[in-house]
């Protein structure tokens, strides 16, 4: 997804006037001459400065280059469920995990990135069950990282020692 | 000599040698996670620690602490997820060795470098840690300002084609290090409300969302064909590499001497050391093909052997005079206290045998890197075989559990996927990722001293100009960044078209 430069130097001078009107109300304590808003009104300032340069060299080439250039995979459906099947398997995996427990919702997450990748359900589900158990096993049992169990709570000892 | 004896006794006991061992293993196994870090590996050993003899304990810190940053090259050369900060200034050069087939000479170099680099700090160590510790104690917050901006400065040169956009890079990434509560005051920043940001982003998530969830974006809307070309085996590891050391031992000298010099410094640790050594060896290869396989192996060497030496490096302050280099050298101070190894100048006089005996556990757990080095590589390697297909998914799962791992929160699981995003845009656009990442680890530095420096001063900026170091260190900062754009002047000069 490549933008024209024009457009990624407007992107950092929208980041640094939002820092800057973020550090403007942010006042220093009564004691100290310099607050904290101080060094992200430098950051702010540098980013519309660098922000605008970049813009500006891209106007060089606004005639000649297309504002938007949609990468080749974007072109087809397919490609855009398997671009997004990423961010929409951590998604369900935040929304769910607690209420679901690691093991059935790394199952799950699994399973959604393989469907999408075309592996059928008797492959995916197996991988997936397998894969949840030996990262339990890594995570909860060995390391100690809290994962949740969810309604899986009573065979917890299983997998835990 | 006597010393020399009794240090051969300790060195000789069994029981020392299988916690060196067994640490080791523990070390890599932690190393090798993505999200586990070699501090997380070392907190995690002090409770087990505590029940055992003082050197002992300390050498089960130094082996895992020193294993675990080695290890954290293999998930970054093989999936492009650095398993610890440490690595993630050349986890993109590792990673395309290992798409060209070529991911034994990738690990293989970071191992022996690694090792090398291990080698010479213990050396150093173990022959000049009290004048090296000295000159560190000379640094005020201004010195350590501008030793920071010199980092920052590396940004420039590890960054891409464009310098602007690098630089656009580094402003953003300083500017995401400012969310979260302000260093010196304690108001909360930029953070909407949210109490998960309070403490700020944390840097082990946006290194998985920055490196690995972006790659993995990449890769699920690759073309089959491409799916197939990117799973080469691991091949040998060791094979040729004591010629490829020897032709690249500028490099491993350079980032062994920078990665020693720079843990010796209080609060700069093995990542910073590892992205100063990268960004030096970049630099020196003006004119030559950076994508050339001579010139990422050169890259490869010198950060690896500079972030393992930085924590040899890093063990001068803490027992000569008490200071931690790090994080983890803190835990081991604290350690020395409780077994009763008071870390100061009078450790050579009281206990000489203990801390020689310290200082000889760097040289035989950097030894012992190599068999378990080899041996976990191989091991880790068989994640090559597994379709890519089905290996998405499984790095999916492994980046969201060592994000939560680290923070105990679904809100680090939600920033990966933010982060990777916007890493994957960023990379689309030609900005490169690698001066953010810098400006993030950095970026809290920078700002503490720069505003202890401004608030000592009441807001005199002479105050950065009026110390000898600070001048010698300020003269070399604005002298790179000048020469970077003086550089980048001539090279546009250079493609502009001559008119007839």
């Amino acid at each position: 997804m490549k933008v024209q430069d024009v457009l990624v130097g407007l992107f950092f001078i929208v980041i640094g006037i939002l820092m800057i009107d973020h550090a403007a109300d942010l006042k220093p304590p009564r004691h100290l001459k310099f607050g904290p808003g101080f060094f992200p009104l430098i950051i702010g300032s540098g980013l519309i400065l660098v922000g605008g340069a970049i813009a500006l060299l891209g106007l060089r080439t606004l005639r000649t280059e297309p504002l938007w250039h949609r990468p080749e995979w974007s072109r087809t459906r397919q490609g855009w469920v398997r671009f997004c099947s990423i961010p929409a398997a951590i998604a369900l995996y935040v929304l769910i995990v607690d209420a679901a427990g690691f093991l059935l919702t790394a199952v799950l997450v699994m399973v959604l990135v393989l469907t999408v990748s075309g592996e059928p359900l008797r492959r995916s589900l197996p991988a997936g069950a397998v894969t949840a158990v030996v990262l339990t096993a890594i995570f909860a049992s060995v390391l100690h990282v809290p994962l949740p169990w969810g309604p899986l709570q009573t065979i917890s000892g299983w997998l835990l020692w | 000599m006597v010393i020399l004896t009794d240090v051969l006794g300790v060195l000789l006991d069994v029981h020392l040698l299988l916690v060196i061992v067994a640490s080791a293993i523990y070390g890599l196994v932690l190393g090798a996670i993505p999200g586990l870090t070699a501090l997380m590996a070392t907190a995690l050993l002090v409770p087990v620690v505590m029940f055992m003899e003082p050197v002992p304990a300390i050498a089960a810190i130094i082996t895992s602490s020193a294993m675990a940053i080695f290890a954290g090259d293999i998930p970054g050369a093989l999936m492009r997820m650095p398993g610890t900060p440490a690595s993630a200034a050349y986890t993109d050069d590792a990673y395309s060795l290992t798409r060209e087939g070529k991911a034994g000479l990738s690990l293989g170099a970071g191992l022996f470098s690694s090792v090398l680099g291990g080698l010479l700090s213990a050396l150093v160590l173990t022959l000049a840690a009290p004048n090296l510790a000295e000159l560190a104690l000379q640094f005020s917050s201004v010195e350590y300002f501008w030793l920071a901006v010199l980092g920052l400065s590396c940004a420039t040169f590890v960054g891409g084609s464009s310098l602007l956009k690098g630089v656009a890079s580094l402003l953003f990434g300083l500017g995401l290090s400012t969310i979260g509560m302000d260093p010196v005051s304690g108001t909360p920043r930029f953070t909407f409300g949210v109490t998960n940001l309070l403490g700020g982003l944390g840097l082990i998530p946006l290194l998985i969302g920055v490196f690995a969830i972006s790659e993995l974006l990449r890769t699920v809307t690759l073309p089959p064909t491409d799916e197939r070309r990117a799973q080469p085996a691991v091949g040998s590891v060791s094979a040729g590499m004591g010629r490829l050391m020897w032709r690249h031992r500028r490099e491993v000298l350079r980032g062994s001497t920078l990665g020693t010099l720079v843990g010796a410094l209080p609060g700069a640790g093995a990542d910073i050391a590892a992205w100063i050594s990268y960004a030096v060896t970049r630099r020196s290869q003006k004119g030559k093909d950076p994508n050339a396989l001579d010139q990422k192996v050169e890259r490869l060497v010198s950060a690896g052997a500079a972030n393992n030496a930085a924590l040899g490096g890093a063990y001068i302050p803490a027992t000569v005079f008490g200071i931690p280099g790090d994080a983890i050298t803190a835990i081991v101070i604290s350690v020395m206290f409780l077994k009763g190894l008071n870390p100061g100048p009078t450790i050579f006089l009281n206990n000489p045998t203990a801390i020689y005996s310290i200082f000889a556990i760097f040289f035989v757990a950097n030894v012992l890197m190599i068999p378990l080095g080899i041996l976990c590589i191989r091991t880790f390697g068989l994640i090559l075989k597994v379709p890519r297909t089905y290996l998405t998914p499984i790095i999916l799962l492994f980046c969201i559990v060592g994000a939560f791992s680290v923070e105990n929160t679904l809100f680090a699981v939600g920033i990966i996927a933010i982060v990777g995003l916007l890493g994957y845009f960023m990379e689309a656009n030609d900005i490169p990722m690698a001066p953010a990442v810098l400006g993030l680890i950095l970026g809290p530095v920078i700002e503490q001293t720069f505003m202890t420096s401004m608030l000592k001063s009441g807001g005199e900026v002479s105050v950065f100009f009026d110390r000898p170091l600070a001048i010698a260190l300020a003269v070399v900062t604005l002298g790179s960044w000048a020469l970077a754009g003086a550089l980048k002047l001539v090279d546009a000069a250079k493609a502009r078209p001559v008119l007839t």
